[in-house]
């Protein structure tokens, strides 16, 4: 066995610290902020990984990739979520939306879109859950309503899509036959926020701006130029997509990183800390490093070809239950800071309190932890 | 990167699984306490090659042992193996436990009380055994015995010695959750398979996740004691606590599921359940082994991706 990352890993891990540090403010907390200047960072660390080539570097070399393995792919997500997601929005685009264009686009649609995501220009967002299609995404109301002559016109709304109103693109899921069984009769259309009769409404939540918007379509005309894949197969493309994303967010890259700095961020209240407390801090250490080890017992296998939706749900069940366990330790440890920071220099309890608000919606955003549970025991249950 | 043991730790433990099981399982734990049968699993041992295996010497043997130990456990099989593969018998003992306490009390040596027993503080010394009582009987330590300790010197054996009982308890783990998981399809109420109740099927899913974390966990941990990291000292009771709270999950987990049948000495679950307490509470508990954690923590590093784990030692950049 060998746990330390091979060379080409830490050169890699080495050269996105130096990048981060060079090129992102120490301020940073994330791109998803009231103020314009932190989006500004992202895009042009965005950017400035493009020219590095450094922004799909997973993609294949005939997309402008570098075919990277999975373990410097598994570096990659660690280092921009330890640092607060310097790529901003982009890693949906990079991460799954262009290869799904990749897979399933026409040679027009990967001209117009790939040369873009991968120079990190562009924002994509996810238009998938509805106001009454939750868990049971299957079970969308957005209609896609033939228009004679060709085409349709999207009728319908979207919740809960985040980076909406900074959006250029929305991967969106309709319904173009109303009565197939609710699986079939899907399907995705790649359509510009800017069409006339799409509406983003922000909504005030306590993960904090730009996370959850709602889109409204109202008579949004699309074309066959806009149909990722086949008509009426959206629902086998997502499936394909989301599977591009398996390990999803490192979750556990910023606990670690939160837990690291604790003590020398508390200074001389370290000390006046209960002992309970400070050995929650370390369980959560073992916690952190388990969620990590469970990530790489994933990126194993899929080096090998073998992974199971099983794999990634033991994986998320993980890490998500272990960064609400960090943020609460964390929380603990500011003692009366927890409330609110009452200056903007105090970076660590600012990230602190990020970090918490974010932590809560883990167990449900991109598939509740039940719906993980569901996954998980079912292939448990299997009869062999 | 490699997180799976090597193809020959593998394959000694699925060549060891089949040894075991052919000659009855966890039905040499029922011998072992009826005072019968260690000399069959002396003799199956022996052929297997295990104490051939120098694990302070080759990274492969240790890996090897690992497995070993897993597969003893899953038996509950009445051998100290573990103990025999943390020692040294170049050193001149061939077994070794971890004992603190005003009575120093050491599991399954009196099924080989020949091996020239030493006990560790878990720290850097041990002291020969002189002496061993008679196997104490009881539900939860039916094969752990008081000892009486010769003069103290200089060791390096506690990372071994704490970390390989890891492994056997990791083997007993496995078995419990893998006979729940059966019992859950076979075990019917309400005309169907309990297994086809959603409270169930998420406790077993959470058990599972657990019970793979400490997986990932005792091979890391394997591997950070054999390539001599600097953190390996703190790593062996990080991989501790894991296992005594997974252990805590998963029997807790078992035997709900298993509902009464699951106490019963006629199921093998009530035989890896009490035989687990002896490593669970032998030589610290759940709470005693966190504060060590703690304490190690100030001069060895928890390695992680930021910052060595040194209490104070993190990365300063948002300060
Ligand atoms: C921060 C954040 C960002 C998001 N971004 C996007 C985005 O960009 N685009 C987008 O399309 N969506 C987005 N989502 C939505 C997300 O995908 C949904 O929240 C998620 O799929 C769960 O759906 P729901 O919120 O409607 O909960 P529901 O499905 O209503 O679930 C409520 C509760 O019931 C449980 N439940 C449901 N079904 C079962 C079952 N069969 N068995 C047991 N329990 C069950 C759930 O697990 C949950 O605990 C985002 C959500 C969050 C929190």
């Amino acid at each position: 066995m060998e746990f330390s990352d091979s060379e080409s890993s830490a050169a890699l891990r080495a050269e996105l610290r130096t990048l981060v540090r060079e090129h992102v403010p120490q301020t940073f907390l994330g791109a998803f902020t009231r103020d314009p200047k932190d989006l500004e960072t992202a895009q042009a660390f965005c950017r400035l990984l493009a020219e590095k080539g450094q922004l799909t570097p997973a993609w294949p070399v005939e997309y402008g990739g570098s075919a990277s393995s999975q373990w410097d792919q598994a570096v990659m997500r660690e280092e921009m979520w330890g640092h607060f997601e310097p790529r901003g929005a982009q890693y949906m685009g990079v991460n799954w939306v262009g290869p799904a264009i990749m897979r399933f686009g026409t040679d027009e649609q990967k001209r117009e879109h790939l040369s873009r995501i991968g120079a990190g220009t562009v924002i994509w967002c996810q238009g998938f859950s509805e106001p009454e299609a939750g868990s049971d995404l299957a079970s969308l109301r957005t209609a896609a309503v033939p228009q004679e002559g060709g085409g349709w016109r999207i009728e319908g709304q979207k919740v809960w899509t985040s980076y909406a109103t900074m959006a250029d693109w929305c991967f969106l899921l309709a319904r173009t036959d109303r009565d197939a069984p609710k699986h079939k009769g899907i399907t995705v259309f790649l359509v510009p926020m800017d069409r006339p009769g799409i509406k983003v409404v922000p909504i005030e939540a306590m993960v904090g701006p730009h996370h959850l918007n709602e889109v409204f379509f109202e008579g949004v005309p699309v074309t066959e130029a806009d149909v990722l894949g086949e008509v009426d197969a959206g629902w086998s493309i997502v499936r394909e997509a989301l599977a591009f994303e398996r390990v999803g967010i490192a979750r556990y890259a910023r606990c670690d990183r939160l837990l690291n700095m604790a003590p020398a961020a508390l200074g001389d209240r370290w000390e006046t800390l209960p002992e309970e407390l400070k050995e929650r801090w370390a369980t959560a250490l073992i916690h952190v490093r388990q969620a990590r080890l469970l990530a790489y017992r994933v990126v194993e296998k899929i080096e090998a070809g073998a992974v199971d939706p099983a794999d990634t749900a033991s994986y998320r069940i993980a890490v998500t239950q272990t960064d609400q366990e960090v943020a609460e330790v964390l929380m603990d440890m500011l003692e009366e800071r927890a409330v609110g920071a009452a200056d903007r220099s105090d970076l660590f309890a600012r990230a602190v309190d990020d970090h918490w608000r974010y932590a809560q919606a883990a167990t449900v955003a991109s598939g509740s932890i039940e719906v993980q549970r569901l996954l998980l025991s079912r292939s448990l249950l299997k009869t062999k | 990167m490699k997180t799976e043991l090597t193809d020959d730790a593998l394959e000694l433990g699925r060549v060891m699984d089949a040894a075991l099981a052919k000659v009855g399982g966890a039905d040499l734990a029922r011998a072992a306490e009826a005072g019968t049968g260690i000399d069959e699993v002396t003799g199956i041992l022996d052929q297997l090659g295990l104490w051939d295996l120098r694990p302070r010497e080759s990274a492969e043997d240790g890996e090897a042992a690992a497995a070993a130990c897993r597969s003893a456990g899953r038996v509950a099989l009445p051998y100290p193996v573990a103990e025999r593969l943390a020692a040294d018998p170049d050193a001149g003992f061939g077994a070794v436990a971890v004992a603190t306490g005003p009575v120093a009390r050491v599991n399954l040596i009196s099924l080989a009380p020949e091996l020239n027993w030493v006990v560790s503080d878990g720290r850097a010394r041990r002291a020969p055994v002189v002496s061993a009582g008679p196997a104490l009987g009881t539900k939860l330590g039916p094969l752990v015995s008081e000892v009486e300790l010769g003069t103290w010197e200089s060791d390096d054996s506690a990372p071994l010695a704490l970390l390989l009982p890891c492994w056997t308890l990791l083997g007993m783990l496995e078995s419990a959750l893998d006979k729940t998981r059966q019992h859950m399809l076979d075990r019917k109420q309400f005309d169907q398979p309990i297994a086809s109740f959603q409270a169930l099927q998420f406790r077993l899913a959470d058990t599972t996740t657990t019970l793979q974390g400490f997986q990932e966990l005792a091979k890391y941990t394997l591997w950070s004691v054999l390539s001599g990291q600097p953190g390996a000292a703190v790593d062996v009771l990080a991989c501790r606590v894991s296992a005594l709270e997974t252990a805590e999950t998963v029997f807790r987990t078992a035997h709900q599921m298993h509902g009464a049948m699951g106490f019963c000495d006629e199921v093998d679950l009530s035989w890896l359940s009490r035989h687990s307490q002896a490593i669970r509470r032998l030589p610290w508990g759940h709470s005693q082994t966190r504060k060590r954690l703690l304490d190690g923590m100030a001069t060895v590093p928890f390695a992680g991706l930021y910052g060595d784990g040194l209490v104070g030692a993190g990365d300063h950049a948002l300060l």
